[in-house]
């Protein structure tokens, strides 16, 4: 069985991460101007990560479980059903739901839901002495279902380390880019600071180099891209 | 939980997306890395897997001791004691061990994953892997004539090792003709697909696998704990090699052996075999290894099966500026 203070560990991991999630809500709402993040998807995006901690926190220890189990399911199962009509509603194409966040967090809400709904009590007896005081040794019904999201959410981590962590990762502002990208307000208030930033960026995009680039656009605030390169050996 | 693309909403990321595309002349903005990457990316999600496994509550018990400690039968005693030695190490410190079992996999997955430390991750997983080769497997049964292609032999932690010296990112060669060779060269790339391959078609006539009734009850005996679905598949894939089991084996071997020499054969037949090598790994995988045992709880691994299919990609013929290169 698995040590107590294995799982103690991982719950503490999880309730950082909704702690930390929750402050940047909070950080936002109160400071807009500072932390401009606008869009519905973001606020979801963010309370879905602060119930994930929450609830996977009361997973791994049961002292930390705060809701009952059929109330995450609901609420898994709405931010599946909200994920999903968002992906569905932005995407016009195979390649626009594989490069959607919102697909990625279908895949989450989705998986909770599945635990939540698939978690069953466990024997009595396997475990070993001394390692009493965890969550009950869990097992999942549909042992597929769980292992085709452990299969997706791994070759995910793995895809997403590989990018956030590529050798000429860096923040690059693309005015030119985002121009037609920001929202006409935005714009206009932030115009002249786009320029600035553009041309002092502008020598990192060599033309020889397109060829061989791609483009990975993250919005900070919708003033930024993320400009990559695409290939490559590290 | 990186959400950093959300941000902005849809329609802007799309807009944006299209005038880079079109400012780049290029049609796509995620980012896809060379064949040789996309490939260290796989090694590295099985090793997180692996990772992950081993966290599982099974192997925090006195069974996963008993596991490692019965893989020392039949092998030399310069083999088997230090497997004996680790075996009871592993009993006394079970949850001290097997939690740094799990996090050293873990974090080799990682290190392969992020691209600064993917150098140091490869050279400490082919250190790994030989350890657990000998500690963990007891070389996989290649000694003590327990080893089958349908079991994982000659070791599946070995591929491992042999995938991390054939990823390793360096440029041997200007050219190389498929990915493996980047690092090594052909020829020695070549060499150890020749071994390797030519080995399983061995194992797969070896005595114990070609005595009646060894093959399907091989198959059979995984079936324990799986899904229905897959011990259904499983069942019945025994049920049709139940009194043809010196037939499959020999049948098994050839299909071994050519897929073995195939990487010597022109670039068209060499795709053949490399295709062969594909769907037998993969039959192999899900009718005999139950896709490792992974649903069924308590496995360690996925088994030989992806790692012979990530190596057999590594062997595929790659284009250079719009031409292939003739083999």
């Amino acid at each position: 069985m698995t040590p107590s203070w294995l799982l103690d560990l991982l719950a503490v991991i999880m309730l950082t991460v909704a702690a930390v999630t929750a402050t940047r809500i909070v950080a936002r709402w109160l400071m807009p101007e500072l932390l401009s993040r606008p869009g519905q998807a973001a606020n979801t995006v963010d309370l879905a990560n602060v119930l994930m901690g929450i609830s996977m926190a009361g997973m791994f220890t049961l002292s930390l479980a705060t809701l009952p189990n059929v109330v995450w399911e609901v609420v898994f199962g709405l931010l599946t059903a909200w994920f999903a009509w968002r992906a569905w509603a932005d995407t016009r194409s195979v390649r626009d739901l594989t490069a959607d966040r919102c697909t990625l967090h279908v895949v989450h809400s989705a998986a909770m839901l599945y635990a939540f709904l698939a978690l069953q009590a466990a024997p009595a007896g396997g475990g070993m002495s001394g390692m009493g005081g965890s969550a009950a040794m869990p097992a999942l019904s549909h042992p597929t279902i769980a292992g085709a999201f452990v299969l997706l959410l791994v070759g995910y981590s793995v895809w997403d380390l590989n990018q956030l962590s590529g050798g000429h990762y860096r923040l690059a502002s693309v005015g030119s880019l985002v121009a037609g990208a920001v929202p006409a307000q935005a714009r206009g208030a932030r115009s002249g600071d786009l320029q600035a930033r553009s041309r002092r960026s502008r020598p990192r995009l060599r033309p020889s180099d397109q060829g061989r680039r791609g483009h990975h656009l993250g919005h900070r605030g919708g003033l930024h891209a993320r400009v990559h390169d695409l290939a490559g050996d590290p | 939980m990186s959400d950093v693309a959300v941000e902005g909403g849809r329609a802007a990321w799309r807009s944006m997306r299209r005038t880079a595309a079109a400012g780049a002349g290029q049609s796509s903005v995620v980012a896809r890395p060379d064949t040789r990457r996309a490939l260290q990316l796989g090694l590295a999600a099985i090793w997180l897997l692996d990772g992950v496994l081993q966290y599982q509550p099974a192997m925090y018990t006195k069974a996963f001791g008993q596991m490692l400690a019965g893989t020392a039968a039949g092998n030399p005693s310069v083999i088997a004691r230090p497997i004996t030695w680790e075996a009871n190490l592993l009993s006394h410190h079970l949850l001290l061990l097997n939690t740094v079992f799990a996090s050293i996999q873990l974090l080799l997955g990682l290190g392969i994953a992020i691209r600064p430390t993917v150098r140091l991750a490869l050279a400490a997983s082919v250190a790994w892997s030989v350890a657990v080769w000998w500690l963990g497997e007891g070389l996989g049964g290649v000694l003590n004539g327990g080893a089958s292609p349908l079991n994982g032999a000659p070791g599946a932690v070995i591929i491992y090792a042999l995938l991390a010296v054939l990823l390793w990112p360096a440029d041997r060669t200007v050219s190389a003709r498929f990915t493996a060779a980047r690092a090594v060269g052909a020829h020695v790339a070549r060499a150890l697909w020749l071994v390797l391959w030519l080995s399983l078609a061995y194992f797969a006539v070896t005595p114990a696998n070609r005595a009646p009734g060894a093959v399907s009850g091989m198959i059979s005996g995984m079936t324990d704990g799986e899904p229905h679905w897959l011990s259904w598949l499983m069942k019945g894939a025994a049920s049709v090699v139940t009194g043809a089991d010196l037939a499959t084996s020999i049948t098994l071997a050839v299909a071994l052996a050519l897929i073995a020499v195939g990487v010597y054969l022109p670039a068209p037949a060499a795709q053949g075999t490399l295709l062969l090598a594909i769907v037998v790994s993969l039959v192999i995988w899900v009718f005999a290894q139950a896709l490792g045992g992974i649903l069924a709880g308590g496995a360690t691994d996925l088994n030989s099966g992806p790692l012979l299919v990530l190596l057999a990609l590594a062997y595929w013929p790659v284009q250079v500026a719009g031409k292939e290169i003739p083999s």
